[in-house]
């Protein structure tokens, strides 16, 4: 049960960005030191850490044994999860609790322009593009302010 | 070549607050404020070009929450007693200011505020809903609605964002008795997989940030200004960041010109409590003096008629400049370009008090125009039928175009708590009959998580804008459905207050349909 009663322990785990993934956990004391006497020797230098559990391999982060939530500086693709633990001195990392799995799937369209009649369903048309496009405009900026903080100075 | 379609939308919005829970605190004046200073301006512009027939369109969202507070049966009598402080007070600073460089802007702010009292209770006889409902039958707008409680959509499960978008749908019908035109993504968050619940509940079409769509996969060729089509069906447009910065740039845009009134230079922090109460350190009360002026030097009293001069340049400017970005578009595409220029409503009026004049000034500029068409995005489609198919990127306008302002470590506790709470509360419905005694405390603690969800308390906290306030709804939502949960778990008898009443927001039973839609 989690430190503040009732409910599992839990790992929720949100993409902020493309580059980054916001972590917050609710996990009792009592199931850190299962996991650790779990462990038996392996437990020893122990440190608290997360990682980015996908398809490619994330190095484990350290955090602050009192920490609840945490910035992930990560872009993960395909399925994903946040696993939450221990770093191990073996180079190993044991799991306390895991997120939910996510998944940011890969759009499967083709690189070619396919047009289509804007009706439901929307069905491919022939369509005699010239061939002229917009040039492509820029990302925005990670600290850019955005259109809801009209109102905040 | 045809005209290429200026497409404004604007989205009103204020989040639930309980008259009868709050009556009379800071936040329950946020209605009343923006009945003054936006919705009654801007329904005002609206019959203005209906009535001498100008031929444009445009659309603006209303949220359930807004809708409900403008339905809820007090608030005519709140209204009038709010004008009557603020007449009250104006009589004071009348005799305070006589022969004083303010004394005309007293004077100003007076007929103001008879201005509104007369819109509200005379021409409109008190009936926000029915003023709306009779400019969009007028053809000048096409009225969208958003999520029930605002959520940002893709922060929830996929359970609770089609709940929140059928009840959305559910609340305006039910308050305006017409079918919602269109849907507003809140805080315009999208992401891919909202599509399928989007598309299920009638949804055909959405406005993204620039970069949903220009970051889309493959790329639109013809960028932000021409509607594209996911793979699923669903059509999106984008907003023209450019364009719309003119106008909501705080620091850039036209609202900061040193002739308009300055929103933050507000009587109430000065002399707040001798017109209503307010917090210690002062509050706003809807009263401004003053003009934007510049520089650091003291405010200069606000002078309505060169402010109104500001306000024609400036509609020219956008119009004209409009026009420049719609002809060097249409050099580069095969079809004319549309142009969304989306904001909040209550930039109109209440962050702006020249907004309503300023959009209708643009209005009535483009419906002479040779080049451009004031239309909605449904109509531009109605004319150009063929788009691209592609898959937007996930994007919404807060900063730096993603989660951040909602998902931060100073929201992250709160929204692991939401989470958690969402998840039990779903759990509970799943073993929930709807003719279950214990139906009704479920359906409650459904309308307490929803209430959580609403973008408006992350905000607050992460802009620490009213952070103690966003703060405590959340956790009052939340340790309300807590509550619930427990007694139904239990078989205690849940608390009344929790329960809620037929005058609460949102408003849902357990049926078949919600349960339905929040087991998916």
């Amino acid at each position: 049960m989690s430190a503040s009663g009732g409910a599992p322990d839990r790992v929720v785990a949100w993409m902020i960005d493309p580059h980054r993934v916001l972590v917050a956990w609710d996990i009792a004391a009592a199931t850190r030191v299962r996991t650790l006497r779990r462990l038996g020797a392996r437990a020893r230098h122990a440190t608290p850490a997360l990682r980015l559990a996908s398809s490619a391999a994330a190095p484990p982060v350290e955090i602050a044994a009192d920490a609840a939530s945490h910035v992930l500086d990560a872009a993960p693709v395909g399925r994903w999860a946040v696993e939450v633990g221990f770093r191990l001195a073996d180079g190993g990392f044991a799991v306390v609790a895991r997120s939910d799995t996510s998944g940011n799937p890969v759009p499967d369209e083709p690189a070619s322009v396919t047009w289509v009649a804007a009706t439901r369903p929307t069905v491919p048309v022939a369509y005699a593009w010239s061939g002229r496009s917009v040039p492509s405009e820029p990302a925005p900026e990670r600290d850019r302010p955005g259109a809801s903080d009209a109102n905040v100075r | 070549m045809a005209r290429a379609t200026v497409a404004v939308v604007l989205h009103a919005h204020l989040p639930w607050v309980d008259p009868d829970d709050e009556d009379d605190t800071l936040e329950s004046r946020w209605l009343l404020d923006a009945l003054t200073d936006c919705y009654l301006p801007l329904l005002a512009r609206c019959e203005a070009l209906a009535a001498d027939a100008i031929p444009v369109r445009f659309v603006c969202s209303l949220s359930p929450s807004l809708l409900a507070q403008l339905a809820h049966p007090t608030l005519p009598a709140r209204y009038a007693r709010h004008l009557d402080r603020l007449d009250a007070f104006l009589d004071d600073e009348r005799r305070r200011l006589h022969g004083s460089a303010l004394g005309p802007v007293v004077e100003w702010q007076r007929a103001r505020l008879a201005s509104a009292r007369i819109a509200f209770f005379e021409r409109h006889g008190g009936d926000l809903l029915g003023a709306w409902r009779r400019v969009a039958a007028s053809g000048v707008l096409e009225l969208w609605t958003t999520a029930a409680s605002h959520a940002v959509l893709p922060l929830l499960t996929p359970g609770w964002a089609r709940t929140q978008i059928e009840l959305g749908q559910v609340i305006f019908r039910r308050h305006l008795g017409i079918e919602p035109a269109g849907f507003w993504l809140p805080e315009c968050a999208y992401a891919p997989v909202l599509d399928e619940p989007l598309l299920d509940a009638g949804v055909r079409l959405v406005v993204l940030d620039t970069h949903g769509v220009t970051g889309a996969t493959p790329r639109p060729v013809f960028g932000a200004h021409a509607p594209i089509a996911t793979p699923a069906g669903l059509l999106a447009v984008a907003r023209d960041a450019d364009g719309s910065r003119q106008v909501w740039d705080a620091q850039t845009g036209f609202p900061g010109d040193p002739w308009y009134l300055d929103h933050h230079a507000d009587v109430g922090w000065t002399r707040g409590q001798d017109a209503m109460p307010v917090p210690p350190g002062g509050a706003p009360i809807g009263i401004r003096y003053h003009r934007v002026t510049g520089g650091d030097g003291p405010k200069a009293p606000y002078e309505p008629e060169p402010a109104a001069a500001r306000v024609a340049a400036h509609a020219a400017t956008f119009v004209g400049r409009a026009a420049w970005r719609a002809a060097e578009l249409a050099a580069q595409m095969d079809r004319p370009p549309l142009l969304v220029y989306a904001f909040d409503a209550e930039l109109f009026g209440h962050w702006w008090a020249e907004g309503p004049s300023w959009l209708d000034a643009v209005m009535r500029a483009l419906a002479t125009h040779d080049g451009l068409e004031a239309r909605t995005p449904s109509d531009d489609l109605l004319q150009h039928r063929v788009v691209q198919r592609a898959t937007p990127a996930a994007s919404t306008w807060g900063a730096g175009g993603h989660l951040s302002t909602w998902l931060s470590p100073t929201t992250a506790a709160g929204q692991a708590a939401l989470a958690a709470c969402a998840a039990d509360v779903v759990q509970l419905v799943a073993g929930v009959s709807p003719s279950d005694p214990v139906a009704p405390a479920v359906a409650a603690a459904v309308g307490h998580v929803v209430q959580a969800q609403a973008s408006d308390w992350p905000f607050m906290v992460t802009r620490d804008t009213s952070a103690p306030y966003g703060r405590r709804r959340l956790d009052v939502h939340l340790a309300a459905a807590r509550r619930l949960v427990d007694a139904v778990r239990t078989g205690a008898p849940p608390e009344r207050a929790d329960l809620g009443d037929e005058r609460s927001f949102p408003m849902l039973d357990l049926s078949d349909r919600w349960r339905t839609m929040l087991l998916s």
